[in-house]
């Protein structure tokens, strides 16, 4: 988990973009792909349904980038 | 001096540079010429001085090429200019004869085998004529405001333009009726050149010095080539006008660039109106003035460019890079760089542009907060990172057969 919060850090925004806007037309479930591979591969429902509930229309791609790694970090701090 | 791509890293973050490099490594070696008219002088020149050489760097096999021209050519292309922009001008035979006898000398010369035929604005747009001859896509870049041509203007180079595999404007307005895929493509400002890098106090004022000027009183500047779309005369007149409340001194600094015939009349018609005031200095700098211009810029309280039509106004990012309030017409490409009284500030007329200035001259902190916020627009959307990614992509498009979506 610290490595997909680090990586987080650099990847660019389309990246972001297309794994949070786009996987929610592709998945079909308004689930995007980040929540969907920490629960499912990590295990982590509670940071998943955390990730899940990031209204993406309502952050910056900025802002998005940094409320997701903000949650990922409070996640490790506990 | 060319500038490496990670250089761009503390401006921008990684995640940009490793995206343009993974973009590059899809059209690794592909051959891409650019042509345009002007090696020096103006905003086109100025960006394929910076992104070439990136281009490159990411592997491209890059080139620009510069078109040669006779003086009757560079006089018709320049009424073609200011044809498309608006100013009624007739074309005659003559003139497609003129404009074909170029295009076929210069076809004589330039190496169009490659696999991307790059060609900005109307001068090399007839260069297509030679399609046939090569297995090359074509791609013109439109850098002008073509929204409402006079009649005949686009007509000119309208069966040239629909020989092109893809058409780029940049902003929505200016987008044709065109078979053709069309891409809507901002130019950007490189932040690492010597026109936007960062400056020290005492660089700047050194540099002032040497161009007479002192920064005892405020400074209003607009920085553009001597050309009446650009109205000079016009910035001079609202700053007149606001001079009568609050004092403050005028730069109007430009140039020419090579292809462009007027200037010198439009300079010599701004020396005159000014008269001896010592308070206005018009500066005729050469092309190269960038590290004067950047001076010139970050001196300033207050940056206008009033310009009556623009394609795209890259003066305006650059002042608003450096956090400056910039007062501007709310013509072509202006308006998506400023959102009124938020990044800075859209007029109409002299008066307002006169208005604009005294209020800013005033209230410095809301000067101030226009010009922080405009810095952080430029930064989310012209630089020349995003500029590239967009013509990466563009190339892309071309290059794999204009499908809709390209897997990567």
């Amino acid at each position: 988990m610290k490595e997909f919060g680090d990586a987080l850090k650099h990847v660019s925004l389309s990246s972001i973009s297309y794994h949070v806007f786009d996987a929610r037309l592709r998945l079909e479930s308004g689930d995007n792909d980040f929540s969907r591979w920490i629960e499912n591969a990590l295990g982590e429902s509670e940071l998943a349904a955390k990730l899940r509930s990031l209204d993406p229309y309502t952050h910056t791609e900025e802002g998005l980038r940094g409320a997701m790694i903000a949650a990922i970090n409070r996640r490790l701090g506990e | 001096m060319a500038v490496g791509l990670n250089q761009y890293i503390p401006v921008v973050g990684d995640g940009v540079v490793n995206e343009l490099r993974l973009l590059g490594e899809r059209l690794a070696g592909k051959r891409i010429v650019n042509v345009n008219s002007t090696r020096v002088g103006g905003g086109v020149a100025e960006i394929l001085t910076r992104m070439v050489p990136l281009l490159r760097e990411l592997g491209l096999d890059a080139r620009w090429e510069v078109m040669r021209g006779t003086e009757d050519f560079f006089v018709l292309t320049k009424n073609l200019h200011n044809a498309l922009h608006g100013r009624p001008v007739s074309f005659g035979a003559r003139d497609a004869g003129t404009y074909d006898e170029v295009c076929t000398e210069n076809l004589k010369s330039l190496d169009l085998d490659v696999d991307l035929a790059f060609i900005h604005d109307p001068q090399p747009a007839g260069l297509v004529r030679s399609r046939d001859s090569h297995s090359a896509k074509w791609i013109w870049r439109c850098h002008i405001d073509v929204s409402a041509p006079a009649p005949g203007a686009w007509e000119f180079i309208a069966p040239m333009v629909e020989r092109y595999d893809l058409s780029v404007f940049s902003a929505p307005q200016f987008a044709r009726s065109l078979d053709m895929p069309q891409a809507l493509i901002s130019p950007s400002i490189d932040p690492l050149s010597d026109k936007n890098r960062e400056l020290g106090e005492t660089e700047i004022q050194s540099i002032l010095a040497r161009l007479g000027i002192h920064s005892e009183k405020p400074i209003v500047t607009q920085v553009s080539r001597f050309d009446r779309l650009k109205d000079p005369v016009g910035v001079l007149h609202a700053w007149q006008s606001a001079r009568k409340r609050v004092d403050s001194q005028l730069i109007l600094a430009g140039g020419s660039a090579s292809d462009d015939p007027e200037g010198a009349q439009v300079l010599k018609e701004v020396r005159e109106q000014a008269g001896d005031d010592r308070d206005v200095h018009i500066l005729d700098l050469p092309p190269t003035a960038n590290l004067e211009i950047n001076a010139i810029q970050r001196a300033s309280q207050v940056v206008v460019q009033k310009s009556i039509k623009e394609g795209f106004g890259l003066t305006v990012s650059e002042a608003l890079w450096k956090k400056k309030p910039v007062i501007a017409s709310a013509v072509g490409g202006i308006p998506l760089q400023i959102t009124h009284k938020y990044s800075g500030v859209l007029t109409h007329t002299i008066d307002g542009t006169a208005f604009w200035i005294k209020q800013l001259l005033s209230t410095p902190d809301f000067a101030r907060r226009l010009g922080e916020n405009g810095h952080h627009h430029v930064f989310n959307n012209f630089l020349l990172t995003r500029h590239v990614r967009d013509y990466l992509l563009a190339f892309l498009f071309v290059a794999d057969g204009k499908e809709d979506i390209v897997r990567l």
